[in-house]
């Protein structure tokens, strides 16, 4: 199975709980995950990146199982293989473009050095037009230059999984078409699985796949 | 500047730095502790961490007096291993770290707390450990914040009077501070002595306030965010 989610998970807050409950399963390369705010797609994607641990249930990604509370299996989420694209896109502020885009090639406690350069960054740094940019804060970019570093930080990984949580809500057309065409390529390339996250219909339309609609924590 | 004792002044600065250095090194890993975990009785821990705020600093003084005295369980064992702390300096430094622990620990908290913790789970996906990411992404976005604080900390404890005169006493060459020098020299009625120290000590904390200042206004990647 491609991908597969069957799981329980409540959450507190200070005078309410919420329960998420789904169970899902899937064949394609894409999943579309729709739903109101506050229907828990956020926490379905944090779910699946390992970032929360359900009570209970199972999800499998890839043909790999990743959470089984029976088995106790949770795989951490640095192994999960996954990178995720925030909504806000959360570039690390203190870092340069070079080092946001490079944080992951570098293991251990030093960040990657703002002077040093990384080869690896190249076909990435020119595929999305970021060489003007490399010593640049994320605060002095613009909001499409921000998603393009993101981006090229979420491939260097080499994910089997990619996480896109609502990625057009605040492009405008033409970014929203080349953002599109750069995903299709990762995909053609590495025939990843994608799951979206979005409450705009028009993502629907626009990528093919399994469309999985959640309301109240539940499966509609 | 002739009747300056030079003694008390290094004194001073040697108390301030060393309690600085502890106050960050458990200062730090407490604080972040504190920030991301939920313990049965944290908020009972919290507000003895805080009590050094508002407790006049004789009474601290007075609680370490007891507590390292010859008469407390911690104190014989410290006798029993031939160590005596009350009327030397190093007292002096832990009870500097006492009245500065909370203006250390306190803000850094906040500025653990209020880092974004998608930061986190980027570098987690990263595949960066939780130890790395600590060094990586916590400590370099709390640092300037933690450093802003550690300084008037640092201020507080080179002024520090009431509880090092408990604990430590005021011997001159050996424990006396600048501010238990003053006091001394007030009462002997030495007001050049007192005159020179006052102003110097002014100085100081003026200096640190400054630089404090510069610190927290300095515009950086993470203000402009």
């Amino acid at each position: 199975m491609n991908f597969f989610i069957d799981f329980t998970k409540k959450l507190y807050t200070s005078n309410n709980s919420f329960e998420l409950n789904l169970r899902f399963r899937s064949q394609e390369k894409v999943i579309l995950i729709t739903g109101p705010s506050g229907s828990g797609k956020t926490l379905l994607l944090h779910s699946i990146a390992g970032l929360i641990k359900p009570d209970k249930g199972k999800i499998i990604l890839n043909r790999k199982t990743i959470t089984h509370t029976e088995k106790n299996i949770f795989i951490r989420p640095q192994k999960r293989e996954i990178s995720y694209l925030f909504q806000n896109y959360a570039l690390f502020p203190h870092l340069t473009v070079k080092q946001n885009i490079a944080f992951s090639l570098v293991k251990g406690i030093f960040n990657p050095r703002r002077k040093q350069t990384y080869d690896l960054i190249y076909p990435w740094v020119q595929r999305f037009e970021l060489e003007h940019l490399l010593d640049a804060y994320p605060s002095q970019l613009s909001g499409g230059q921000q998603q393009r570093v993101a981006l090229a930080r979420a491939m260097i990984n080499q994910p089997k999984t990619l996480l896109l949580d609502e990625p057009f809500s605040a492009l405008d057309p033409s970014l929203r078409t080349k953002l599109r065409e750069e995903i299709d390529h990762w995909q053609s390339l590495t025939q990843g699985l994608l799951i979206i996250v979005s409450h705009d219909c028009e993502d629907i339309k626009i990528f093919k796949g399994s469309h999985l609609r959640i309301e109240k924590g539940s499966c509609v | 500047m002739m009747h300056i004792p030079w003694v008390a002044v290094f004194l001073s600065l040697k108390v301030a730095c060393s309690a600085l250095c502890i106050d960050l090194v458990i200062g730090i890993p407490l604080s972040f502790l504190l920030a991301r975990n939920k313990f049965y009785g944290k908020e009972i821990f919290d507000t003895i961490l805080t009590l050094p705020m508002v407790m006049p600093p004789t009474v601290m003084g007075y609680y370490l007096l007891v507590a390292l005295g010859h008469n407390s369980p911690l104190g014989n064992w410290l006798q029993f291993l031939g160590i005596n702390l009350i009327f030397t300096w190093q007292s002096a430094v832990i009870a500097a770290v006492f009245i500065t622990f909370p203006l250390v620990v306190n803000p850094s908290r906040v500025a653990f707390e209020t880092i974004n913790t998608r930061y986190e789970h980027v570098a987690q996906l990263s595949g960066i450990s939780g130890i790395a990411i600590f060094f990586r992404i916590f400590l370099p976005l709390a640092w300037e914040n933690i450093l802003a604080n550690a300084l008037l900390a640092f201020a507080r404890a080179l002024g520090e009077f009431g509880a090092t005169l408990m604990v430590a006493g005021s011997i001159p060459g050996k424990t006396q501070t600048m501010s238990t020098a003053i006091y001394e020299a007030v009462q002997e009625g030495n007001d050049y002595e007192a005159n020179s120290l006052v102003i110097l000590l002014s100085l100081i904390c003026i200096f640190v306030l400054i630089i404090t200042k510069y610190l927290s206004s300095r515009k950086t990647w993470a203000r402009t965010e």
